[in-house]
């Protein structure tokens, strides 16, 4: 890890996006570091949130552009720290420069996200917009893009925040009704406390029914390779993942078993899986495990590439499932005429396929690719696409948020622990088996924005009951 | 004069400090103030409730002598709780204060090794440690006299610059017709502490022939009463009754009208009150819609002329108390024998002592009770013998008594006190201990008689009866299997009205039918007659909770492995990369043993946890390189 000594610097807006660009420097020696590389007011003189007028002098004292410069003294900055947020022109050569000259006078370059794992050491961010902002910079990709952004936004914090609210007041009353006997009031009515447990419980209902969603964009959406032996899968695989438009993000896995990369595709995350082929082998104990792996991996996948064999139809399975996409492979090995018929209408090769015996749905659609030569690959990415984009894959437009596996385990947990009290509840168990049901709950959710739990039941017993003697 | 442990304050944590050295054979002196105000309760004439009832049962597993004394002093006997279940059941006892005084006054006299001295401390002396720091070596008294010594426990309750109020008098003191001790805590300063200040505050006293008892509802003790200790076989007092009142809006409005003459709010006192214990004036600001409060009427003793308002807590003064009380129906008549007051004390905030109570600063300086932010009897004694033990462990080179949370009240109690910033004095409530269902008073023994065997405080009886408990247990688990013929089930049911299938069933099904009882099993299954009533208890609950507990269990480990995770003492928060400055000063200040304390303090959180996480595994691996 980096040290949070140094004072970092760099491009707080995203690169490239047009007229303004803001070079963002923080750290303890932020505004001296600035001020040496400003001519203008003297910046370490400047109140925090000022915003000042002035240029910025290269190593050689020429002047590089005309900004304004925005002093955020700690802790009222992004990041928590002191913080000069340099307006500068949008061009790429200037901001360079900028960020060139700021390195020179003492300031590191920042890694990615560093700003924001800043800001949320020193608590400036809980734990779950940390999260999504770290999101948000691995992912990179559009439609992630939006949801990481609500998420940001807070909206999944306050969400959660609700439903713990309301369970640690509900909590509170059944410590209450424990701890304070002696005050002889009964606090406490089952019927209320089941309608309590239910509403949260619907709350995190809701939020679950966004986590799958949620899930698929951060570990992008499973496609997985299918066919018979020697149709051309692993071929297929390998040209897609060459391909300059498919941006290879990851690598793992080992031959006989399923083989997947990562890569970003028309602003998806994508997890492409070459399988072993389809084919009952007799007593090869390496290769069943293997095919019983690419059975697991179709069964999970969210889209499947049926890879038919142009030149021999005999050995294709039938093409069902979640399949969307068929690859007519090797059709460099056609005749040209048939070649260029296939390649060039889609209903050409759905009738070859058909001449073939082979019957594809309405609803997938069918590419003639050769992964010999290349030919056809493009529009096959396209498809694949087009196929999430249509798909229940694609992020609704008022999608509420989106939940990473981390927050859709702690809610599951807490769904759980909802439904024991539930349980307990019907049960007619007294208080505090409800209270450790409710316990289990409220740790779980504060789990995810990491908070603790006793004193803030306390609280809530004395800011609403009047205890004592 | 020399002693091993000496220990300054006789309260309520002082006794408890200063048995357990010298029943562990070593020379102890208890200073205190008035030999006649010994274990003096200056607040309400109760031992236990909840969750202080807990702390009592566990003090007498490790040995201590509290609940013993209020077997002895105790004049009504309840079991609060006794709708819910057996983890939240908890003792309470009215007490004769003078009586309880009396008893534990007797103890410490017949205590061997164990001198008692009238005389007021004024301060301690150190020298610098070996190896850096300092190291107590003796006690001074008012007197004059120096009483050399290695170990000191410091139990001055209310009395550090104590101050009290009662409407714009004020008068120093620890406690009513006692003097307060300012030295001392010039003395705690100048070794270098950090000093804050806290208050609490007690009710008028009423002369009990002014009262018209028929006009309240009477609250009778338990019959038959349960005692406290596990070496008490059975209670055989007759029980005196306690009184239900309650306030009404006209003195509410009463009240309100003479809030700028209470020392609380025109500014007179600056020290914190307890929320859970507010004064009456506290109580008519914060909750202005209740149009009633609950008093309870106490007897301070079995004859005393006296009677506690419980409830009435004020610092008015004395002629708005006069006009509150008599406008309470019930009390038209009522003659205030002592008035109501507030008092403000310095303590030793948080931070300060490590989870074996010594603190931080000197070596051999230990504080318990009152002085380290608590309030109350229970917590106070608790303390004081956790700090005597430790104090006597560290003569004695024996491991210092650390109990987790998972483990004892008393281990929660310490733990918060270690690690929570206090705003109010501290008072045990059974949901501050988040392994509630395993920490109960039917478990007490289990839990931590071993302790007191440790240190060898397991005497006579108590060993006879862990003895009787642990075989007579195991032979009724063997009888849970038995199964009970189907005539014998039906006339159960009948008996208990209890719905229950037909046909045989064992022992362990039974228990798990609500409404069927050990004592109700026990009527067909002969042997389990021969079991002492207590072990039944345990019995039952342990059948009752299992599945509970069993869940609970995967907790604990996940507490366990955090608390297993120890962090360097020469550690420097402030140079660890990425902690927040508020963890880093807070961690810097606490300085916690394990990475479980480390992460219960305030202000620290979840990432900083995984902060520190990282921090040891580097520390770990960076020192496995080093080794070739
Ligand atoms: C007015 C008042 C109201 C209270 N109200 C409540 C309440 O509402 N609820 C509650 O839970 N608790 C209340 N308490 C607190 C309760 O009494 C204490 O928590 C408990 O007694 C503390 O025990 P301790 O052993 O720490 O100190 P204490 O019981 O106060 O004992 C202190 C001992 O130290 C001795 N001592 C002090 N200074 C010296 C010295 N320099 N040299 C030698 N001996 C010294 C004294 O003689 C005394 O024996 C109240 C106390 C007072 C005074
Ligand atoms: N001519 C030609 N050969 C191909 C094409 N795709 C795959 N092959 C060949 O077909 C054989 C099997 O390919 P492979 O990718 O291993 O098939 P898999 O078993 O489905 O993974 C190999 O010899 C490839 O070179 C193609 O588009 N055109
Ligand atoms: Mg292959």
């Amino acid at each position: 890890m980096s040290d949070t000594k140094d004072t970092i610097v760099a491009l707080a807006t995203p690169a490239g996006s047009g007229g303004l660009a803001i070079v963002r420097v923080s750290g303890t020696e932020a505004l001296s570091i600035a001020s040496r590389l400003f001519r203008g007011a003297r910046l370490t003189a400047s109140e925090s949130h000022r915003a000042h007028h002035g240029w910025i002098l290269d190593a050689d004292g020429r002047d590089v552009d005309e900004v304004l410069a925005l002093v955020l003294r700690a802790p009222r900055s992004y990041t928590g720290e002191d913080t000069v947020e340099i307006s500068c022109h949008g061009s790429p050569h200037v901001v360079d420069e900028i960020v060139a000259a700021t390195v020179q006078a003492g300031a590191r370059l920042a890694e990615p996200g560093e700003f924001t794992r800043r800001a949320f050491l020193n608590g400036k961010l809980d734990l779950c917009q940390a999260e999504a902002v770290a999101d948000l910079i691995a992912a990179h990709t559009r439609a992630s893009h939006r949801a990481a952004l609500e998420q940001l936004r807070g909206r999944l914090s306050d969400r959660l925040r609700d439903v713990r609210d309301a369970l640690v007041a509900l909590l509170a009353d059944v410590e209450a009704s424990i701890d304070f006997v002696e005050e002889g009031i009964e606090f406490f009515g089952r019927d209320v406390a089941r309608r309590r447990g239910m509403e949260a419980s619907e709350h995190i209902d809701a939020l679950l029914a966004t986590a799958d969603e949620g899930v698929l964009l951060r570990s992008g959406i499973r496609v997985s390779l299918a066919g018979a032996p020697n149709v051309g899968k692993s071929s297929l695989f390998n040209r897609i993942v060459q391909s300059p438009r498919s941006i290879v993000t990851e690598h793992a896995g080992t031959t006989r078993d399923v083989v997947g990369e990562t890569l970003r595709l028309g602003g998806i995350l994508m997890a492409l899986e070459d399988t072993a082929g389809l084919r009952d082998v007799g007593g090869d104990p390496i290769e069943e495990i293997g095919i019983e792996r690419s059975r697991q991996s179709h069964r999970d996948a969210d889209l499947v590439i049926h890879v038919i064999d142009a030149t021999s139809f005999g050995a294709s399975a039938g093409v069902g499932g979640n399949g969307r996409v068929v690859a007519l492979n090797k059709v460099d090995l056609l005749v040209d005429e048939m070649r260029e018929r296939v390649m060039e209408s889609e209903d050409a090769a759905r009738t070859f396929l058909a001449a073939g015996g082979i019957e594809v749905p309405d609803a997938a659609a069918v590419c003639a690719v050769s992964a010999a030569t290349g030919a056809g690959v493009d529009a096959l990415l396209d498809a694949l696409v087009r196929a999430v984009q249509t798909s229940r894959l694609t992020l609704q437009q008022d999608a509420l948020v989106a939940i990473n596996q981390r927050h859709r385990e702690a809610l599951v947990r807490a769904q759980s622990a909802l439904d024991q009290f539930a349980c307990d509840v019907e049960h007619e168990e007294p208080p505090e088996i409800l209270a450790a049901d409710l316990r289990g709950a409220v740790v779980t959710l504060g789990e995810i924005s990491g908070e603790a739990v006793t004193e803030e039941i306390l609280d809530s017993i004395f800011s609403r009951f009047c205890i004592g003697k | 004069m020399q002693y091993d442990v000496v220990v300054v304050g006789a309260g309520h944590a002082g006794c408890e400090a200063a048995l357990a050295p010298a029943r562990m054979g070593l020379r102890t002196a208890v200073l205190t103030l008035r030999r006649d105000r010994i274990a003096y309760m200056p607040c309400n004439p109760a031992i236990g409730g909840l969750g202080k009832g807990h702390l009592v049962r566990e003090i007498d597993a490790l040995g201590g002598q509290m609940a013993r004394a209020i077997d002895a002093a105790g004049i009504q006997f309840r079991m609060l709780n006794r709708s819910k279940g057996p983890a939240v059941w908890s003792p309470r006892a009215q007490a004769d204060k003078a009586l309880y005084s009396r008893v534990m006054r007797q103890v410490l006299e017949q205590q061997e090794n164990l001198d008692i001295v009238e005389a007021s401390a004024t301060d301690l002396i150190v020298e610098p440690r070996p190896g850096g720091g300092q190291r107590v070596c003796a006690v001074r008294t008012s007197d004059g006299a120096e009483i050399a010594t290695r170990a000191v426990v410091l139990t001055t309750g209310t009395f550090l610059r104590g101050l009290m109020h009662m409407g714009r008098d004020q008068l120093r003191g620890g406690r009513s017709g006692e003097p307060a001790t300012a030295a001392l805590s010039d003395t705690l300063r100048r070794l270098g502490f950090e000093l804050g200040r806290l208050k609490t505050g007690t009710p008028p006293r009423l002369l009990r022939d002014s009262i018209a008892f028929e006009r309240f509802d009477e609250q009778p003790g338990d019959d038959p009463p349960r005692p406290f200790s596990h070496t008490t076989e059975k209670l055989e007092i007759e029980q005196v009754s306690c009184w239900l009142a309650e306030t009404t809006p006209e003195v509410h409005a009463l009240i309100r009208d003479n809030l700028h003459r209470a020392p609380m709010y025109n500014g007179q006192i600056g020290g914190t009150g307890p929320r859970y214990c507010p004064s009456i004036e506290d109580k008519v600001v914060r909750f202005a819609e209740r149009e009633r409060h609950h008093l309870f009427l106490e007897p301070e003793g079995r004859t005393s002329p006296e009677i506690y308002v419980n409830g009435l807590s004020t610092s008015l003064p004395r002629d708005v108390q006069r006009d509150v009380v008599r406008r309470i129906p019930g009390l038209e008549e009522a003659v205030i024998a002592r008035y109501g007051y507030a008092v403000e004390y310095d303590f030793v905030p948080s931070g300060q002592v490590c989870d074996t109570l010594e603190t931080r600063l000197v070596e051999g300086l230990f504080l318990a009770g009152q002085i380290n932010g608590t309030s109350g009897y229970e917590e106070a004694a608790a303390q004081g013998l956790v700090a005597g033990i430790n104090a006597a462990a560290r003569r004695l080179d024996l491991p210092p008594l650390v109990l987790q949370r998972a483990e004892a009240y008393v281990g929660v109690l310490v733990d918060d006190l270690v690690r929570l910033t206090l705003e109010e004095p501290y008072r045990m409530f059974t949901s501050r201990a988040e392994f509630r269902l395993s920490l109960r008073i039917d478990n007490a023994d289990d839990r931590l008689m071993p302790y007191a065997e440790r240190y060898g405080l397991l005497r006579g009886e108590m060993r006879r009866v862990r003895d009787r408990n642990r075989k007579q247990l195991a032979r009724l688990q063997e009888l849970l299997r038995v199964r009970v013929g189907a005539a014998d089930v039906a006339a159960l049911a009948k008996r208990t009205g209890a719905s229950v299938a037909s046909g045989p069933l064992p022992v362990d099904k039974l228990l798990r039918t609500p409404g069927i009882r050990a004592r109700h099993v026990s009527t067909v299954v002969p042997e389990m007659r021969q079991a002492h009533p207590e072990v039944l208890r345990k019995l039952e609950v342990q059948v009752r909770y299992s599945g509970y507990i069993r869940r609970q269990e995967r907790q604990v480990e996940a507490a366990r492995r955090l608390e297993e995770r120890r962090l360097p003492h020469d550690i420097r928060y402030p140079e660890i990369f990425g902690l927040s400055t508020e963890a880093a000063q807070k961690l810097e200040r606490m300085r916690p043993r394990t990475l479980g304390q480390a992460s219960r303090i305030d202000g620290v959180r979840a990432a900083d946890v995984s902060l520190l996480l990282v921090h040891l595994e580097r520390h770990r691996r960076s020192q496995t390189r080093a080794v070739p």
